[in-house]
């Protein structure tokens, strides 16, 4: 089931045309990457599935409502965490904290919730002036999780982060999708640091949406290179028979796996062949987002 | 959406900058303390014991409002364009972000920057008569206090289109400051110099400051008063001025209001 689909959807800003027809969705339960350049339509595409924008034309559906005109429905469902957000400089973490609960239907006890998931409860009493750019972003996490959301999006959700903050901000989101068994949209053009986490992507550029799919699918129409990891009882015998194969590229053997490296466009023969071969499981674990979203562009263009 | 609209609203009160609330107190003060000084001349004026035709109103309670009716209207306008400052920062779409609508974020920034600051303003007007002696109350007419709050919210409601407009709490603040305080006053000036040069009379005659009730029925009446016009025709006028504003802040926030 699809909890987010935007359909033809057309939004221009004086003479900027900012969407241009963007058309894609969501299957529930996914870690969504909406990836793209600065200025593709990102940040448009996520205000206007909250209903803070009205599309000129087209169709949204989040959760089944449209955005615009369900807006309590939608915002009562998702949890935005919005790029660079603002908030009040004189204000106490948990007096901002509580007032968002409340407009959630929430109270103290959501409160105490979501500063534990996030690592903010020594500073419920800070100003919020005083925060670092982490825990800013701790504080962003922790308002997108008031009130059990079912959809999370995160808007350049580690933007002007140290590599270190960045890291422990997706381990986050990580943890929160598995724990909290929410679909997460990430926005995001920084591409290498989401292709750990992401299951599902939307490649966007100049308010057109190039493709958007499954990481299998994505990697099956565009013939990347891919990462699949084996689970075999023996990893010897597997390495052995794989490694003549053209199509291999690399192999790298652990105790009871492999990781092994495809050339573009063989990982679903290779998965069949690994099979064959009697390998347990078969995943595949990784591909270059940013190889992807070349090779993307390039089938669009 | 009154639940939302109260939670908001009572968010933003306890959020406004040292300076709002320090003028919000300081405009209390004036008209308690304005009032006490002159609560000897409305006993004297007002009381049962006074022979003779009713007293005029306006001199009892011209120095006060003139005084804390300015400062009313300078809060109000201010507030209203606090609208424009959270929209230009991007703080309003934290809010927005959650299950409060966009009719009642607007609602709820009207109850907070025009409903609590006119009600501190009749509240402190009030309350020193009160306490003191309910049955002054009956002495004091409320046309002035009607007219200068239509005055106020009129502009409240000018400087708050433009805040959700324009975005931005300079341009709002700009338009109201220039809207309440300045206009008015610039163009008295132009007239009396018009009426004295085409009727040789120092003071404007009623022909020449009727299109003053629509914005500014407290300034038409007070100034009207010298030239015998009612407080009922800067009424009617308004009234209309202020519905239609109202009814655009509604159907702007409505259809038009976006979030960016």
């Amino acid at each position: 089931m699809r909890v987010l689909s935007f359909r033809n959807v057309y939004k221009r800003f004086k003479r900027i045309e900012a969407l241009r027809g963007a058309s894609f969705e969501i299957p529930r339960g996914s870690i969504a990457g909406l990836l793209g350049p600065n200025g593709a339509g990102k940040t448009t595409s996520i205000k206007i599935s909250l209903g803070l924008l009205r599309r000129d034309s087209g169709e949204v559906e989040v959760l089944g409502f449209d955005p615009w005109h369900d807006e309590i429905e939608v915002r009562s469902r998702v949890g935005v965490l919005h790029e660079r957000p603002i908030y009040p400089p004189n204000v106490r973490v948990s007096k901002l904290l509580l007032h968002l609960a409340r407009l959630k239907g929430g109270d103290q006890r959501d409160v105490k919730r979501v500063v534990n998931v996030t690592g903010l409860k020594e500073y419920l009493d800070t100003k919020i002036k005083v925060l670092s750019r982490g825990y800013l972003q701790r504080l962003g996490l922790a308002q997108t999780l008031l009130g059990d959301p079912e959809v999370l999006l995160l808007d350049e959700p580690t933007a002007n982060l140290d590599p270190i903050a960045r890291n422990e901000i997706l381990d986050l989101i990580k943890s929160l999708k598995e724990e909290l068994d929410v679909t997460v949209l990430i926005s995001t053009h920084i591409l290498p640091e989401l292709q750990r986490i992401c299951d599902y992507a939307i490649f966007i550029s100049m308010g057109t949406v190039l493709d958007y799919g499954s990481m299998e699918d994505l990697v099956s129409r565009h013939n990347v290179r891919a990462v699949l990891k084996i689970t075999t009882t023996k990893p010897r015998v597997l390495a052995s028979n794989l490694v003549l194969d053209e199509r291999v590229e690399s192999i790298e053997m652990h105790k009871s796996s492999l990781l092994v490296r495809t050339l573009p466009g063989y990982w679903r023969e290779l998965e069949n062949k690994a099979y064959e071969l009697g390998a347990e499981r078969v995943e595949l674990v990784k591909v270059s987002l940013y190889e992807l979203y070349q090779t993307v562009l390039k089938y669009a263009q | 959406m009154p639940n939302k609209i109260i939670t908001h609203s009572s968010y933003i009160i306890s959020t406004l900058s040292k300076p709002l609330i320090i003028a919000t107190v300081l405009l209390s003060l004036i008209q308690v303390i304005f009032l006490l000084l002159l609560l000897p001349n409305i006993v004297v004026y007002v009381g049962p014991t006074r022979p003779g035709p009713p007293t005029p109103r306006y001199p009892i309670l011209a120095p006060v409002l003139g005084i804390s009716g300015f400062l009313y209207g300078i809060i109000v306008i201010s507030l209203a364009a606090q609208v424009g400052f959270e929209l230009e920062r991007g703080e309003s779409s934290l809010y927005l972000s959650f299950p409060i609508s966009r009719m009642s974020y607007i609602l709820s920034w009207i109850v907070s920057s025009m409903a609590i600051p006119s009600l501190i303003f009749l509240l402190s007007l009030l309350i020193p008569l009160l306490i003191l002696d309910p049955s002054m109350m009956l002495g004091i007419s409320g046309v002035e206090v009607l007219l200068l709050l239509l005055q106020v919210l009129t502009s409240g409601f000018i400087v708050l289109l433009c805040s959700i407009i324009f975005r931005r709490r300079s341009i709002a603040f700009a338009v109201g400051l220039l809207e309440y305080l300045l206009l008015p006053w610039i163009l008295l000036m132009v007239l009396s110099f018009l009426a004295y040069q085409i009727y040789r009379v120092s003071f404007p005659k009623e022909s020449m400051i009727w299109w003053m009730a629509f914005l500014y029925p407290y300034n038409y009446f007070m100034i009207g008063q010298q030239v015998g016009v009612s407080w009922t025709k800067a009424v009617i006028a308004n009234l209309p001025t202020l519905i239609f504003l109202v009814i655009l802040v509604i159907v702007y926030t409505r259809f038009k209001f976006e979030v960016r």
